[in-house]
């Protein structure tokens, strides 16, 4: 096997020589249809407005307090009972990671410098050490190893536990040098330790704080959370013994919590907050204000209807397959999403490594979707119900959608539960399919896996016990267990390409469009990433004086 | 009076008690699962944890079990704890009341500083231009949405005018003067709200006072009219206003909700909102019961002031 893995570890060793430390500023000025010079994410058509002050030639000064208005809270600031998936804008700055997703999600530098693929189930990492937390509890590698354990404990009640299932055990060979060995091939192994479960801390903390410790997180990462008012504020400082001198250059963060998306873009305007997330009814004031650097680019989420297949009519693929191709999804993006964001052409986006560029979004046929429903024995249309939550978003593209598919004689009636209720009727098999869209993740395996292989925690036909999957379904698990089975990004991808031609030609999700993620600042803010998962990494910004 | 006020205080303890078993039993005939709520639809947990989660927060106990721990525990003063945040919830509380009660009260203030002269005035001035003006602001006030009241309050005064910051919150005893710009714009929005039925009684009250025969007595005395207004007829139309004033006061608890989610204030609103959402049971069951509190000592206090303003109602026997 050695000829095969000297070039994975070469590969790897590669990437671990880019440290995402200090962050590059996005030259999105440069953009247009072609990809920066790997200092940011890939255009898609709508980066064309993208606006950024930066220049190239700016250092970085330090000082000051950046002002960040965000919708909500986090669920929490612990790494493993946390749960939200806007936890990371804050858990980014107080914690620090094994290694980092960079913006493209390929692993960078974290607390680990250096890292080898030893062999399939064995991966060693060289860490830096001799640096402290913010409550001064020196690091010792041995964090690493309790990390992991933590999540992996019942007692924890990690929600990162499943992430980390296929780690064996943690070994701590010197003060500089960890091994993790797995049960089984992981190859989304340095995606899930650039996430939440790879937020290195001490027990030290952890056990004085007990349940606390999600309220008052200590880390070791550029800032420091000093308050946390639920509803109101979260003011983060910077740590002042961060073990990289001169690093952060904010003196602090202050994020107000404004639940109202045209509000949060009021204060933008009038210069009360330097930052927020641009709603989309908000675009295009965004784009034309003076006064606002605007900044948007690919997100790893996807619209969709969920589709249970294990529920009739839409056990048979061809029911699928007619409602997929009587759908005019060029009229949803238009309508719904006002033309930002792209056709979906599978569940990767161009955010991803998967992203298959010569895969087409699938196309309006009305007399296609005609004969598949004939042929699936539906010569006179079909009928069921159509869970949605509803919304400013959702309750028109229900109706559009409705109206769409009655053109071809599915018949489908509209029933609005709250989020909470559709959640649990659509898990208890009260209904075929759930219009709900899916945020995506950093490796296409946790993607892919949990939505569409037949076990996957978020496909909602592994809760129904009765469900035997179909010849074709066997095939795509299999697919896709395969690909999770090699540490080859080149191999998986051309994997993760015919997986994704599967799953959109025998619709196994109905998918409409792929998310875009925008942000709106103040002229003075310097030095924004965009990453591809969309979560903000506040303490790589800087303010111009 | 002190029997009369031990009485009403022990006469609120049923409707506490029925109101939390109301809202306990209406929140878990909800469809949904606090357990599903609190994990969202994109976590994937294992079985074991999901169970453990469940049996931690009780929720493998029968409803009745459920609802008298709960009661057993809120008779020592301990409300339980937010099933999201794991805050106990009389700390949520202590920290919400007091923004809301600045919001309410505020807002009372302003609705009532509106609609009180607006209502003699238009009353005074009847079937003038000021009259038909006075209920057109007044209806007005009714007739918006207050969240979108809100917005062109922030598009106005923020955004175009940039005299007042568009949201957030500051506590009096902090700054008191950053307080009050913070302050305005939510409080007009939610007192303008109020205006429409208290200038509307008001006017009604003060013209049916004004038509009575002490004013007529007053006026041939040779009284001033404003003396006449103010003094007289003013403080004998003021009953059925205070009735109305009552049930606002109990009820701007209600409309802090929306008004707190557009300003960003994070007071009770807030919190009912968030806990709903989520089937935060304790915390719903504490933000009800503190409304429902709410109400009571807002319409105690009506009565007593009826005695204040009327020296024939006595309270007592």
């Amino acid at each position: 096997m050695g000829k095969h893995h000297f070039s994975r570890r070469r590969a790897l060793r590669g990437l671990a020589g880019g440290a995402a430390f200090g962050s590059i500023a996005w030259l999105a000025a440069c953009g247009g249809g072609s990809e920066s010079d790997g200092q940011g994410a890939a255009a898609t058509p709508g980066t064309a407005d993208t606006r950024v002050t930066q220049t190239a030639s700016e250092a970085p000064t330090s000082g000051g307090t950046l002002r960040v208005a965000l919708d909500g809270d986090p669920t929490g600031l612990d790494p493993s009972t946390s749960r939200g998936g806007n936890d990371h804008h804050w858990l980014y700055s107080i914690f620090e990671n094994v290694v980092n997703n960079d913006p493209k999600f390929q692993p960078a530098a974290g607390i680990a410098e250096q890292w080898e693929v030893v062999n399939d189930l064995t991966i060693a990492f060289t860490v830096s050490n001799g640096f402290t937390y913010h409550d001064g509890t020196p690091f010792k590698t041995e964090d690493i190893k309790y990390t992991i354990e933590r999540h992996q404990d019942p007692a924890t009640k990690s929600y990162a536990a499943g992430q980390v299932n296929s780690i064996e055990r943690v070994e701590v060979v010197d003060p500089k040098r960890v091994v993790f060995h797995l049960k089984a091939i992981t190859a989304s192994l340095f995606a899930i330790l650039g996430d939440r479960a790879g937020m290195i801390f001490s027990p030290t903390p952890v056990t004085q704080a007990g349940e606390g410790f999600t309220n008052r997180p200590i880390g070791s990462g550029p800032m420091k959370l000093d308050s946390w008012a639920t509803d109101a504020s979260l003011h983060m400082s910077k740590f002042a013994n961060y073990r990289k001198a001169g690093y952060p250059y904010l003196d602090a963060i202050d994020v107000q919590i404004v639940p109202n998306s045209s509000v949060q873009f009021a204060n933008l305007r009038t210069g009360n907050t330097d930052l927020i997330f641009v709603g989309q009814k908000d675009v295009s004031a965004a784009k034309q204000d003076s006064a606002v650097q605007f900044v948007q680019w690919p997100g790893t989420g996807y619209t969709q209807v969920n589709i249970n297949i294990s529920q009739p009519p839409l056990t048979d693929m061809r029911v699928r397959q007619a409602m997929s191709a009587a759908l005019n999804r060029k009229a949803i993006l238009q309508a719904i999403y006002f033309n930002e964001g792209e056709l979906a052409n599978g569940p990767m986006t161009r955010a991803s490594w998967a992203f298959d560029e010569s895969l087409k979004p699938i196309e309006e046929d009305l007399k296609k979707a005609k004969d598949l429903l004939t042929a699936a024995g539906h010569p006179d249309g079909v009928s069921f119900d159509f869970l949605i939550t509803p919304g400013e978003e959702n309750t028109p593209l229900a109706e559009m959608l409705k109206s769409q598919w009655a053109r071809v004689g599915i018949n489908v009636t509209i029933v609005a539960l709250s989020a909470e209720a559709a959640g649990a009727e659509y898990r208890a098999q009260k209904f075929p399919m759930f219009l709900t869209g899916f945020s995506g993740r950093a490796d296409p395996d946790l993607t892919i896996y949990e939505n569409f292989h037949s076990k996957g925690g978020f496909n909602r036909a592994s809760f129904n016990t009765a469900y035997t999957p179909e010849p074709s379904q066997v095939d795509l698990d299999a697919k896709i267990v395969k690909a999770r089975q090699t540490y080859d990004q080149a191999e998986r991808k051309t994997m993760y390409d015919d997986i994704q031609r599967q799953i959109m030609e025998n619709a196994h999700g109905i998918l409409f469009t792929h998310n875009t993620n925008r942000v709106g600042m103040t002229k003075q803010v310097r030095g924004f990433t965009p990453y591809g998962d969309g979560k903000l990494r506040l303490h790589e910004l800087w303010l111009a004086s | 009076m002190t029997g009369y006020l031990i009485r009403r205080l022990l006469n609120a303890i049923p409707v506490l008690l029925l109101v939390s078993i109301a809202v306990f039993s209406l929140t878990n005939l909800l469809s949904g699962d606090p357990v599903h709520a609190l994990l969202g639809e994109e976590v994937v947990i294992t079985p074991e944890v999901e169970e453990q989660l469940r049996e931690d927060l009780g929720l493998n106990d029968p409803l009745p079990v459920q609802y008298l721990t709960w009661l057993t525990n809120a008779l020592r003063g301990d409300l339980g704890e937010s099933i999201q945040t794991h805050q106990p919830v009389v700390d949520a509380l202590r920290e919400r009341l007091p923004v809301t009660l600045q919001l309410a009260l505020a807002a009372w203030l302003i609705g009532v500083a509106i609609s009180l002269p607006l209502g003699v005035i238009a009353a005074v001035k009847r079937n003038s231009w000021i009259d038909h003006a006075a209920t057109v602001v007044a209806l007005s006030g009714v007739a918006m949405p207050s969240f979108w009241m809100g917005l062109m309050f922030i598009l106005i005064f923020a955004v175009w005018m940039n005299v007042l910051p568009p949201s957030g919150f500051v506590n009096l005893w902090d700054d008191p003067m950053q307080s009050l710009r913070y302050l305005i714009l939510p409080a007009v929005t939610l007192g303008l709200h109020m205006t429409g039925s208290l200038t509307r009684q008001t006017r009604s009250s003060m013209l049916e006072v004004l038509n009575q025969d002490f004013v007529r007595t007053a006026r041939s005395k040779g009284l001033k009219e404003r003396r006449i207004i103010v003094l007289h007829a003013m403080r004998n139309a003021m009953l059925p206003v205070l009735t109305v004033l009552g049930i606002q006061a109990g009820g701007l608890v209600g409309g802090t909700v929306v008004i707190e989610q557009v300003f960003a204030i994070p007071g009770m609103g807030r919190l009912a909102v968030s806990s709903v959402f989520a089937q935060d049971i304790p915390v719903i069951q504490g933000v009800v019961l503190l409304a429902a509190a709410a109400v009571l000592i807002a319409n105690l206090l009506t009565d007593l002031l009826y005695g204040v303003l009327d020296p024939r109602i006595r309270y007592g026997r």
